[in-house]
């Protein structure tokens, strides 16, 4: 690797090691497997982080190659557990062993036939639509299943990573000073409603 | 499907906003060059933005000179020069323009002049030319999406989609940036489903009204403003939850703060007004 270590770390030669750390952290959470997990790009990620730890270990000549940071939520595995429906176990692992391998069509069909709706009628509904990309529908329902059985830690974690997405760039937004009470007082000022003031340099 | 990617305009740097408005007239400018200056009316800050955000990943200096300007002519304001990525953007605006123009035609909407249209016609013509591919992918996706808008399909997902899909060419298709397609593409695609759906939501009170096609208006519905609003949310929220994704994949060369400034703060303002009714069109008020 050719680049300059400090550069892809976005940190000043002469930083402090904690500094850094501080930024391999930063950087290790913005390019993590677990936030890129099932998008397109994953493996464009995965380049991005490699570079980050070469580098970070250049730095440090510690190991960095173990650090794995904090995981966004659990790693999405498969749907298809253990679980104990009773009269009703095989149809609803049906419906999970259909959505673990994306036969939309066969988890979709099972559903429409049964016709008691359950929290776990409503949650593998939800999971099947957003998995679809109805992302609305997908959210509402595993919502629904949640409101049915609140405990339920399954059904909490999905809905999270469902929101996740939306969550991370919330944090994002924050953390670039995002002022939920509304615009300051600048805002009001005669130049911030037209497109080119007329005041001296802008 | 214009005003919606803004600025937090208290949060920009001085330098910043002039940066911005440098791109603004620069964008302006290269219309009038290559176009005519007609259509310069057209210009929007959203084809600002996207010249200045492609223009991003080169690493050249901004070029921003004094100069004189037809419709503020007191004094000289800052123009970008020499920016391909400038070009590039009034050649998608004459495309996007031309085809907004067919849909509003296609709508009734009277109000469209066949001057204007004249014009974007020779326009769409001239950059189509230069940029085939793009321009007849447009073409067809849009053509799926108003397929999709007539049918009974309830999803707004779907229909997003296919709008997500125009903006994926033409953010995916700037030469200049190949190296870095896949992103931009991808970038480009959830940028542009969350311009669809924040405009239908921004639009929905007023369609409904007056009795006019909305993507989040379904058949015998008059579900009120709030509740479509909760359901979208979860949406939109999604949509920038992606894009940035993407964003976070880019290799930005300059001008990095004011691309934050529009992805974390003023897409979400825009977001949060447009949920909760406070929208550009109910205020009647333009954003920048």
């Amino acid at each position: 690797m050719v680049n300059d270590p400090y550069e892809i770390l976005g940190v000043k030669h002469g930083a402090s090691e904690a500094e850094i750390k501080s930024a391999y952290r930063e950087l290790v959470k913005k390019y993590h497997p677990d936030k890129y997990q099932g998008n397109p790009l994953a493996d464009l990620a995965e380049e991005k982080l490699q570079e980050v730890n070469e580098a970070y270990d250049m730095l440090t000549k510690g190991s960095a190659a173990n650090y794995s940071g904090p995981a966004y939520g659990s790693a999405g595995g498969g749907y298809a557990s253990q679980r104990d429906y009773g009269a009703k176990a095989k149809t609803y692992n049906a419906v999970r062993a259909a959505l673990d391998r994306n036969d939309f069509y066969t988890a979709e069909q099972t559903l429409i036939n049964e016709a008691d709706h359950d929290a776990e009628w409503f949650f593998l509904s939800g999971v099947l639509s957003f998995k679809k990309g109805f992302i609305a529908d997908g959210i509402a329902n595993v919502k629904q299943a949640l409101d049915m059985d609140p405990t339920n830690p399954e059904y909490q974690s999905i809905y999270q990573q469902m929101n996740n997405s939306g969550s991370i760039f919330r944090n994002s937004s924050n953390a670039q000073g995002y002022d939920q009470k509304g615009q300051s007082a600048a805002d009001m000022l005669a130049c911030s409603m037209m497109p080119l003031c007329c005041c001296t340099p802008c | 499907m214009l005003g919606y990617i803004v600025t937090e305009r208290s949060e920009l740097k001085v330098r910043e906003l002039g940066t911005y408005n440098g791109y603004y007239c620069g964008l302006c400018k290269t219309i009038g060059r290559n176009y005519g200056q007609v259509l310069r009316k057209g210009l929007s800050y959203d084809m600002a933005f996207m010249a200045l955000f492609l223009a991003s990943l080169s690493e050249s200096d901004d070029d921003i000179r004094l100069e004189h300007c037809a419709m503020h002519h007191i004094k000289k304001r800052p123009v970008l020069y020499e920016e391909p990525a400038l070009v590039y953007a009034a050649d998608m605006m004459m495309i996007l323009g031309y085809e907004n123009f067919l849909d509003d035609v296609r709508d009734g909407d009277k109000s469209k002049s066949s001057f204007t249209g004249k014009f974007l016609r020779k326009a769409y013509n001239q950059a189509a030319a230069a940029h085939g591919e793009t321009g007849s992918a447009v073409r067809h996706s849009l053509e799926e999406l108003y397929r999709r808008e007539t049918e009974a399909d309830r999803k707004i997902e779907t229909k997003a989609d296919y709008f997500g899909q125009v903006m994926a060419r033409v953010f995916g298709d700037y030469a200049p940036a190949a190296g870095q397609k896949r992103v931009l593409e991808d970038f480009g695609d959830y940028l542009g489903r969350w311009i669809y759906v924040t405009d239908a939501m921004d639009d929905y009170v007023e369609d409904a009204a007056k009795h006019r096609y909305n993507p989040l208006n379904h058949e015998d519905d008059s579900r009120p403003r709030e509740m479509v609003a909760s359901g979208v949310e979860a949406v939109l929220y999604y949509y920038l939850g992606e894009l940035t994704k993407a964003y976070d994949l880019l290799d930005i060369k300059k001008n990095k703060g004011i691309i934050d400034n529009v992805i974390y703060l003023g897409l979400r303002r825009k977001t949060d007004e447009v949920l909760s009714g406070k929208g550009t069109k109910e205020n009647g008020k333009r954003s920048i």
